[in-house]
């Protein structure tokens, strides 16, 4: 929040252009040239001849009637006269305006509207709303409060937002995740000023925030989107209830449809390597899922393990995820979240991408990594590659949050993956108990990790670590001292798991922390 | 305004003593200089008829007002109703004689002169026909000094002279004689007339005394569309034109520019008034680039740059088409292209308060006031 | 081209212009043979899709120098009451004027907005009927006030004729439209004189093609810039009057690479300068300069410019490029006429009450030459607007409009190879 919630807003604050034409009755007409969204209007002329125009103030807007609508040239001298006068904007009779009229409003920069109703009642209306611009604006906000009603979800929600309050962008946030709207709301720029409404789900829990980008020199425009915003919540609570049904009622029936298949794959006769001789149950495709083509698996998972992610966190995954191919399959499973994409080329993998792409910044924000299996045939070649989607992700994470890690790029190293590094630790805790009290603990770690990776040669290490190789010689004899001695070909392998194991834990910047006991 | 110094540029010769076959190519280029009215569709045909009547029947002598006994018997011609007509339905000769001769049955006595009631348009060269074919001179001296919409928006009506009678002869023989006391009305009657008698005819009207127009007339007229006739006949660029029109009627340049746009019905509508209003917007082409918004009926009525008023009637304002250099009539314009919008005063009259309400901007229902004004 | 034998380029569907090696001749089979052996050579076998053919030069020169073989013309006036000025009576330009062996006029026509002035007198009709045949005149130009709008006083002249003399080839000015009865008059007697030769020409230039590349289509290059069918120019032999000129204009526009620009002809009275905007000539129903008369169908506009070609100041001010000619003619109008397109146009007088009664007479004249340029051999579908422009009548009832549309198309036959013989001799 960039403001203090419930400052008492200006009162006199003259109503502007973008909040007169999204109003009846100029929201009726349409809008030629918009010269200046923030240009406020004082005052409303109605002129019923080109003279009235020179004795004009001003910030007025200008209703042209009688001679002063007497055709074309009529406008143009209107229009030159408005722009003399300093004036807001012209109204006008559709049936008086040409293309040429438009030219020349644009090349005078002056707003021009034309209008279908009588020129006299658009005057008076308008007037009104000039006069009481409050009224106008809960005139406008009653009326976009019922639009809202209308709406059931997120999406149209921020659509009808980001419509109504244009040019200001509005976004969905959670985290630093745009959910829906436009994300240019974030971007900060010298002339605007953000506002930021939160949005709690039921129980005061935090769940999002609504984020709008103002122009920060327009006084009282800050005031008045986040009124909107506000606005916005209950739709916004309401589709999330919504949403959320649905997505438990669907994810429930997604896990026990995938375990369905799973079995179905297991108990088929044939699991032979082309695997096409089980057929895909027609109920998949109630479902939406395709498996009859190549499957390609993902998995999405954490990139540090928990037990089972939270349900919210499953939701954002899941919204994320499904954004731009909602029929995609996301079956929560373990620690993670299966997926998978049937093409009929095996080689086609543009879709994947794309949403991967699409992924990058929500699976970076939430510390997620992504492992993709091969292409394999049927249900029993998707479950071959859900298990390799799964191999990938573990490699994946040793590249942080964020990561995606193909296994057609694996090979043998996605054993690494499967050490129960933590488990591993706990025996450097007690095997090397002087190494584990060191304070350069995790730089000798490294560096004996490293000489081992590079066969022992400390040239080679010193390059990978990029210090000078002497130095890579005094923390080797130091770690032996410590009890961290390579040298005995019966202990190596040991040594070079733990190594590997310690390693893997403190880069992860959770643990980095961590003090030793 | 006057004409009668000497000029001291080319092709100007200050006022002239009579036209001849070879000074008709002027006669019509200073007539579509006057009015932008004025199409191509019938030149060939009129032009070789006036040729023709004036190799026959020698020079027409052209006279001042005052160079006339002052009682001398004059009558004003003009070609009422439109150029394309005529130009469809050409005269068969004998029309404008004919109109004249109408009058001078019913008052009784013979006419010494004639002269051109809007020294512009075909209108300039048939009081030279019928001058020819009467055996005439012709006065040096019009009733306009360019063309109006109707026959009363004269400097003889402004003086107090009666357009009545009057007779309108038309290429299908049949003639109407108009005799009112209200000039407004001779003009609802004859348009009505005009109409049925093919689209076009010869109009014969203010029938006056030479005495009468030395003062009712605007002198000098029929001189200066020669010499701005010569002066196009040269094709000079655009710049030599407008540098030598303004030593002969003050002539300036309000800009140049592409034509983008023509609009129709573009004001409201007075079905008594010839040639409905539309407009032409132009995007200048060099300069400030403004656009130019041109407001016509029948004429060219104002001008506005940018929406500002920067010309209007009684102002004369024509359009000198560039690239070809030639003046372009108001038929022939297509978006496209590429024309020199051009003022120039009007006669003194015209600007008075009478003048001014009878054809300045508020008779096209323009309720602005003039540029010179303001 | 020049009378003095055809002549040839090929231009291929990239723009490129390869020269047919043939010395001017009038042997118009060795000029095809030329062109379908460059085309075979330089392009491949079959290429050459069609061949445009300017006869606008021939039949100019038929005119001027007054060929004894261009039949003579009776004229048919029908207007309220004959002219009474000799000058009235006959056309201003002396060389439509020596077509012409008698003139008849016969009480009738219509003015510009359709009302009848005149009832059509019969008697009169069949007294001139009778008096034709008793000439060997056996070709009549017809020509009624307002007939453009109302062409049933020159249909039933045309009717009379040709009862009374079958074999008859009658042009009448409503064919046409356009505006001006002078231009009318002047337009239908040349169509009715140059309608043999026309036709002879044509002929010459078929059986060429049949022999040399059957099947290959036959185009003529037209007076606004773009082709007709030869059946549709046999009809109204006219509408090829000054295609050399916007050929031209075009083939030097298409060689220096311009849409839109400003070219320098050299003429033998001296300099004349012509545009060109979006490919197409700028054409209007204009003076044709050989002529010394104003014909309806539109040509080239050509104004006089002394200067820009050898350094002096251009008089005429243009915004676009300007582009100077050097070298003979003919490659240029073979590369124009090469080139064009189907076009058509429509120049008329119309009443109008409203703005949306603007927008449906509009509309409809669109409709019209669009209609036109597809019998002219466009592609259905492919016509779009050039020019359209609506402007009042000035001193005409008020709501009085004159209407002009130009619209082109593209041709049937896929741009390829598109060699372009020039001219031919008879």
């Amino acid at each position: 929040m960039s403001r203090p919630r419930g400052a008492a807003l200006p009162v006199t604050l003259p109503i502007t252009l973008a909040e007169l034409v999204r109003i009846a009755p100029l929201a009726a007409g349409e809008v030629l040239h918009l010269a200046d969204p923030a240009r406020p209007v004082e005052q409303v002329v109605v002129a019923e001849t080109i003279d009235r125009l020179r004795r004009s103030s001003p910030h007025s807007l200008v209703v042209l009637h009688a001679d002063a609508a007497a055709g074309g040239w009529s406008l143009a001298a209107a229009l030159h006269l408005a722009w003399e006068r300093n004036a807001s904007a012209v109204v006008v009779a559709r049936s008086v305006a040409g293309p040429s009229s438009a030219a020349l409003a644009q090349r005078l920069n002056m707003t021009l509207v034309v209008i279908d109703e009588q020129p006299v009642e658009v005057a008076l209306q308008l007037a009104g709303q000039v006069s009481a611009p409050d009224a106008a604006r809960a005139l406008r906000q009653a009326l976009f409060a019922e639009r809202l009603a209308e709406e059931s979800s997120t999406r149209a929600v921020l659509s009808a937002l980001n419509g109504e309050l244009a040019p200001v962008p509005v976004a969905l946030v959670v985290g630093d995740a745009v959910l829906a709207g436009r994300a240019a709301a974030l971007t900060e720029g010298a002339d605007a000023e953000q506002v930021e409404v939160d949005v709690k789900a039921p129980g005061e829990r935090p769940w999002a925030r609504l984020v709008a980008a103002v122009p920060a020199r327009v006084p009282g425009a800050a005031q008045h989107v986040e009124a909107l915003l506000r606005l916005a919540r209950p739709a916004l609570l309401a589709s999330l209830a919504q949403a959320r049904l649905n997505s438990a009622q669907r994810a429930t029936h997604e896990q026990a449809a995938f375990g369905l298949l799973r079995q179905l794959a297991v108990e088929s006769p044939s699991t032979d390597r082309v695997g096409t001789a089980v057929e895909a149950p027609a109920w998949t495709s109630d479902l939406g899922w395709h498996v009859d083509g190549f499957n390609r698996a993902v998995w999405l998972a954490p990139a540090r393990p928990v037990a089972a992610p939270p349900e919210q966190l499953t939701e954002l995954v899941r919204a994320a995820w499904l954004r731009a191919r909602p029929t995609w399959p996301l079956v929560a499973e373990d620690d993670g979240w299966i997926s998978w994409c049937s093409t009929s080329d095996a080689e086609d993998v543009s879709l994947l991408r794309g949403t991967l792409a699409g992924f990058r910044e929500t699976a970076a924000a939430h510390g997620l990594v992504v492992g993709v299996g091969r292409p394999e045939r049927g249900v029993p070649g998707l479950m071959r590659s859900v298990a390799e989607a799964r191999l990938a992700a573990h490699v994946a994470r040793d590249s942080g949050p964020g990561a995606v890690q193909w296994f057609d790029q694996v090979g043998p190293g996605a054993a690494l993956a499967w050490l129960p590094t933590a488990e591993i630790a706990q025996v450097a805790d007690l095997c090397l108990q002087d190494l584990m009290a060191a304070k350069d603990r995790s730089t000798l770690v490294d560096t004996v990790l490293a000489v081992l990776d590079c066969g022992g040669s400390l040239s080679q290490a010193s390059q990978r670590l990029g210090v000078h190789r002497n130095t890579v010689l005094t923390r080797v004899a130091r770690a032996r001292q410590l009890g961290l001695d390579f040298e005995d070909p019966g202990q190596r392998l040991a040594l070079h798991v733990l190594c590997h194991a310690l390693a893997s834990l403190s880069d992860d910047p959770g643990r980095s922390g961590d003090g030793p006991g | 305004m006057s004409t009668a110094q000497a000029g001291t540029t080319g092709g100007y010769l200050g006022a002239i003593s009579s036209i001849s076959a070879d000074d008709v190519p002027a006669l019509y280029q200073g007539a579509k200089f006057y009015s932008p009215a004025v199409g191509e569709a019938d030149k060939s045909a009129l032009t070789a008829w006036l040729a023709g009547l004036l190799d026959r029947n020698g020079p027409v002598a052209l006279r001042r007002p005052e160079a006339m006994p002052p009682d001398t018997r004059c009558v004003s011609l003009c070609v009422i109703g439109s150029g394309s007509a005529m130009a469809d339905l050409p005269p068969s000769g004998d029309e404008f004689q004919l109109a004249v001769q109408r009058i001078e049955q019913l008052q009784g006595q013979p006419f010494g002169a004639v002269y051109p009631l809007a020294a512009a348009t075909v209108s300039a060269l048939v009081p030279v026909v019928a001058a020819a074919q009467l055996g005439v001179p012709l006065l040096d001296a019009d009733g306009m000094g360019r063309t109006y919409a109707l026959i009363h928006h004269t400097s003889m009506y402004l003086a107090g002279l009666s357009p009545a009678p009057l007779v309108a002869h038309g290429p299908t023989g049949e003639s109407v004689l108009i005799e009112v006391t209200i000039g407004p009305r001779a003009d609802r009657l004859l348009r009505a007339n005009v109409d049925t008698l093919g689209g076009w005819a010869a109009l014969a009207a203010y029938p006056t005394t030479a005495g009468a127009l030395r003062r009712a007339a605007l002198p000098g007229t029929v001189s200066r569309l020669l010499n701005v006739g010569r002066l196009l006949l040269e094709r000079p660029t655009p710049d030599v034109l407008v540098a030598r029109l303004a030593a002969i009627n003050g002539c300036s340049r309000i800009g140049r520019g592409r034509i983008v746009e023509l609009e129709h019905l573009s004001r409201p509508n007075d079905v008594t008034v010839p040639g409905h209003p539309s407009s032409l917007v132009l995007e200048e082409s060099d300069g400030q680039r403004r656009q130019l918004r041109l407001e016509l009926r029948s004429e060219i009525v104002a001008v506005f740059a940018d929406g500002r008023l920067v010309a209007a009637a009684p102002d004369l304002l024509s359009l000198f088409d560039v690239s070809r250099g030639e003046i372009a009539s108001l038929d022939s314009l297509e978006p496209g292209d590429l024309l020199d919008v051009l003022v120039t005063p009007a006669d003194a009259v015209w600007y008075s308060a009478e003048g001014m309400a009878m054809v300045g901007l508020g008779s096209h229902g323009i309720g602005l006031d003039h540029p010179r004004r303001r | 081209m020049c009378p003095d034998g055809a002549r040839a380029v090929l231009v291929v569907d990239d723009g490129t212009v390869l020269p047919v090696d043939v010395p001017p001749t009038h042997d118009v089979p060795a000029v095809v043979a030329a062109v379908v052996g460059t085309a075979a050579d330089r392009v491949g076998p079959d290429a050459l899709r069609a061949v445009t053919v300017d006869v606008s030069a021939m039949l100019l020169d038929a005119v001027v120098r007054a060929e004894t073989s261009l039949p003579e013309v009776a004229v048919v006036r029908i207007v309220p009451r004959p002219a009474g000025d000799p000058e009235l009576a006959r056309s201003p330009a002396r060389l439509v004027e020596r077509l012409i062996s008698h003139r008849w006029t016969v009480a009738g026509g219509h003015d510009l907005l359709g009302n009848e002035l005149r009832p059509l007198d019969e008697a009169c009709l069949v007294a001139v009927c009778a008096e034709l045949v008793a000439t060997d005149v056996r070709h009549l130009a017809v020509v009624a006030a307002g007939s453009q709008g109302r062409p049933e006083h020159e249909r039933a002249v045309a009717d009379a004729v040709q009862a009374a003399v079958p074999g008859a080839r009658i042009s009448a000015a409503s064919d046409f439209g356009g505006q001006g009865l002078i231009a009318r008059e002047a337009t239908v007697v040349l169509d009715c004189t140059l309608g043999q030769l026309t036709d002879a020409l044509l002929t010459t230039w078929e059986a060429a093609l049949d022999q040399h590349a059957p099947g290959v289509p036959l185009r003529v290059a037209r007076g606004d810039g773009g082709f007709s069918t030869p059946s549709r120019v046999r009809a109204l032999p006219s509408v090829t009057l000054g295609a050399a000129d916007a050929a031209e204009l075009r083939g030097a526009a298409h060689v220096a690479r311009h849409e839109d620009c400003r070219v320098l002809l050299r003429r033998p009275d001296g300099q004349v300068a012509g545009d060109v905007r979006r490919g197409l000539p700028v054409v209007r129903s204009a003076q044709l300069v050989e002529l010394g008369t104003a014909l309806v169908v539109p040509t080239a506009v050509l104004a006089p410019e002394p200067g820009g070609a050898d350094g002096g100041e251009v008089l005429r001010v243009t915004d676009v490029p300007l582009v100077v000619v050097d070298g003979p003619p003919f490659e240029r109008v073979c590369v124009g006429a090469a080139t064009s397109q189907p076009t058509g146009w429509v120049d008329e007088i119309a009443y109008i009450e409203s703005a949306e009664h603007l927008a449906g007479a509009r509309r409809e004249a669109e409709e019209r030459a669009a209609a036109m340029v597809t019998a002219n051999g466009a592609a259905p579908g492919t016509s779009y607007l050039i020019e359209s422009s609506i402007v009042a009548v000035p001193y005409s009832p008020s709501g009085t409009v004159r209407i002009r549309v130009r619209v082109a198309g593209a041709s049937e036959v896929p741009a390829a190879a598109v060699p372009e013989p020039a001219g031919s001799a008879a």
